[in-house]
């Protein structure tokens, strides 16, 4: 268990009682949340009512998660939707635009007990047919009536010793809302991530307009990209990223992100055949794993229900998993074993993806990480893609020095690596191993894919004959 | 949770709302609220939208089997995946700021088709007056060469959201 709760990316969730055999789904924690929130009360209730019940929902989850409760009972997910054990969650439910502007405010919100970390074990219940030692959802209604604030609500049920932890840390990969909204005149770093970010997610929404120059400085081409996300997102359309609008379009990047993930990282290109290896099981390693693992994980971007799994050729419980996985999705026995029929349902899933998307929105523009590390002195087509990288990301922003690829690593090749990792908070050792590769290569997809354009797009400048 | 507690030793814990029940029968046709319903296509989990998606709304009564209501509009959604805002009838507010009434939202289906993908269907989704609802529907791409024996043999994916609401009574 961590020290810190740390509100995580994703949550798994078994669709029926514990015991049962039923779907997992894994889905982000934010949309989580909402769909929680969706399906436990009535989105007409007064304002300080929802946020009572949403706070008591979220700490809910994240005891479930944090104390992993059924992760621990031998369990692979970390909550069910069952409302006798746990809350309500609908698989495809509509979401109320409302409900979800209040979750994007308080799904990194929770309640604790003074002097515990845990978050608190927030039970409740409609409090007409069912009264309990916790919220009653109907009585929030009353309350909130009443004048009662969300801390006023909670402390009537929970007691006076109970403390509110705002804006809690989430897993890594994601970062905070900056403190003050951003708006039109703000100058500073957490505007250029989301300018970045909006460009990104432009590649595939083009209906937002490019931010010309992703500086940091927040003008009107930048206001006009946040209203247009905000306005297809169903958020408040105000041009202002504040708490809801910032983490939303941080899910939204992660999701678009995640697609080039797909491409073949763990296996090369040359190497994925549609041939059947042989019968893998716990314990093969090869070739024929990589494959399949490959295959797995593509789906992975498409089916809610199939876990993702590493590409690395040794078939273990993660694989195992996922397979079973991808066996109830496709209502093939589930014995966690890839036999012929299995793996041509797989492949035939995954085939039928890659014919139908579109390969501008998979493919990354860029090499995974060779595995040689790269300094002072190496020489190699690495090296050479590596300052390629370099100079575009130099091209748009002026706290990295360009370089010449020439291929050869010397001391301004050094002196760029250096000036990137001091930037970007890795240690400015000057050595490019994994971290610092796939954080170069992150940011040179996220520039170049942002400053594609898609049919139609305005470019965020003037375009004059 | 729906498990029975006691109550806090030296609290009174009376149900500050005890059904106040309707004099009058509950009457489900009384639709006087309007809400809204925006349906966004998309795939690959909601990271690419899907333009030109077609979505029809039924109406879901109770006479109708699943599916099988009246068709009350169709729509297309645009670059961003997104339909225009749809009205539609619901019972009024007030139903939904006390227990003991009518249910206080009314049901509808959606069907949602692109080519290439398999088709939704969503049963009973509901809607409450004056809320936006949005039907996000990630469409999955068909799979080559067939289906497994047996299984979704019209590459549709049903999602019955009839009990959508935990019952709050």
């Amino acid at each position: 268990m961590p020290e810190q709760p740390i509100i995580p990316e994703t949550i798994t969730v078994h669709l029926g009682p514990p015991d049962s055999d039923a779907e997992n789904v894994t889905v982000p924690f934010f949309d989580y949340v909402a769909n929680v929130a969706s399906s436990e009360i009535y989105p007409t209730w007064p304002e300080s009512a929802i946020r009572a019940n949403v706070y008591a929902q979220v700490s809910y989850a994240l005891n479930r998660v944090y104390t992993e409760y059924y992760r621990t009972r031998g369990y692979d997910f970390d909550i069910t939707n069952s409302t006798a054990v746990d809350q309500y969650y609908v698989q495809g439910r509509d979401i109320f635009e409302n409900i979800r502007e209040i979750t994007s405010d308080l799904f990194n919100n929770y309640i604790r007990r003074s002097g515990s970390v845990e978050p608190l074990f927030a039970q409740y219940c409609n409090g007409t047919t069912v009264t309990c030692n916790g919220l009653s959802q109907w009585g929030t209604v009353e309350l909130a009536n009443q004048g009662y604030t969300p801390y006023e609500i909670l402390t009537y049920y929970y007691g006076d010793d109970i403390e509110l932890v705002r804006d809690a840390p989430i897993a890594e990969n994601t970062e905070s809302a900056p403190e003050v909204p951003l708006r039109l005149g703000s100058d500073n770093d957490a505007v250029r991530v989301a300018q970045i970010r909006l460009n990104r997610i432009s590649g595939n929404y083009p209906s937002i307009p490019k931010i010309a120059r992703p500086d940091g400085i927040f003008g009107t081409d930048t206001e006009a990209a946040v209203r247009r996300f905000q306005e297809i997102f169903s958020l408040t359309p105000d041009g202002v990223i504040g708490k809801a609008t910032w983490y939303r379009i941080q899910n939204v990047y992660i999701g678009v992100k995640k697609l080039n993930d797909l491409r073949s990282e763990g296996i090369r290109l040359e190497e994925v055949t549609k041939q059947f290896p042989e019968v893998l099981r716990v314990g093969s390693r090869g070739n024929g794993v990589r494959n399949l693992q490959y295959f797995l994980s593509y789906l992975s971007g498409f089916y809610e229900t199939i876990p993702n799994v590493a590409v690395d050729g040794v078939f273990g419980e993660g694989t195992r998993q996922a397979v079973e996985a991808a066996q109830r999705t496709f209502g093939l026995p589930i014995d966690g074993v890839v036999g012929e029929r299995t793996w041509d349902v797989i492949y035939n899933a995954y085939l039928g993806i890659v014919k139908t998307i579109p390969p501008e929105y998979v493919e990354g523009s860029s090499v995974p990480y060779g595995g040689q590390p790269l300094q002072f002195g190496s020489e190699s087509e690495s090296v050479r893609l590596l300052q390629e990288y370099l100079n575009y990301i130099a091209a748009n922003d002026p706290r990295i020095p360009s370089v010449t690829p020439t291929g050869y690593f010397g001391p301004r090749t050094e002196e760029a690596v250096i000036a990137f990792q001091n930037t970007f908070g890795i240690e400015p050792t000057g050595i490019v191993a994994a971290t610092t590769w796939n954080a170069i290569t992150d940011l040179y997809e996220d520039l170049y894919q942002g400053n594609r354009l898609g049919e139609g797009q305005y470019p965020g400048f003037d375009v004059s004959m | 949770m729906d498990t029975e507690r006691n109550p806090p030793i030296g609290e009174e814990t009376e149900p500050l709302e005890k059904g106040v029940a309707s004099d009058a029968p509950s009457v489900p046709n009384a639709l006087t609220g309007t809400g809204y319903l925006i349906v966004r296509a998309t795939t690959a989990r909601g990271a690419i939208p899907l333009e030109g998606a077609n979505v029809t709304v039924r109406n879901r009564l109770p006479e109708f089997e699943e599916g099988r209501g009246d068709a009350i509009l169709s729509a297309v959604t645009d670059r961003s995946g997104n339909t225009e805002r749809i009205a539609l009838p619901t019972p009024s507010r007030e139903t939904s700021e006390r227990p003991g009434n009518a249910k206080p939202y009314s049901s509808y289906d959606i069907e949602v088709f692109a080519d290439g993908y398999y088709q939704h269907r969503y049963y009973g989704i509901p809607i409450f007056d004056g809320i936006t609802a949005v039907q996000q529907a990630d469409l999955i791409p068909l799979p080559e060469n067939g289906f497994p024996d047996g299984i979704t043999p019209d590459g549709t994916l049903y999602f019955r959201t009839d009990e959508s609401q935990s019952p709050l009574l």
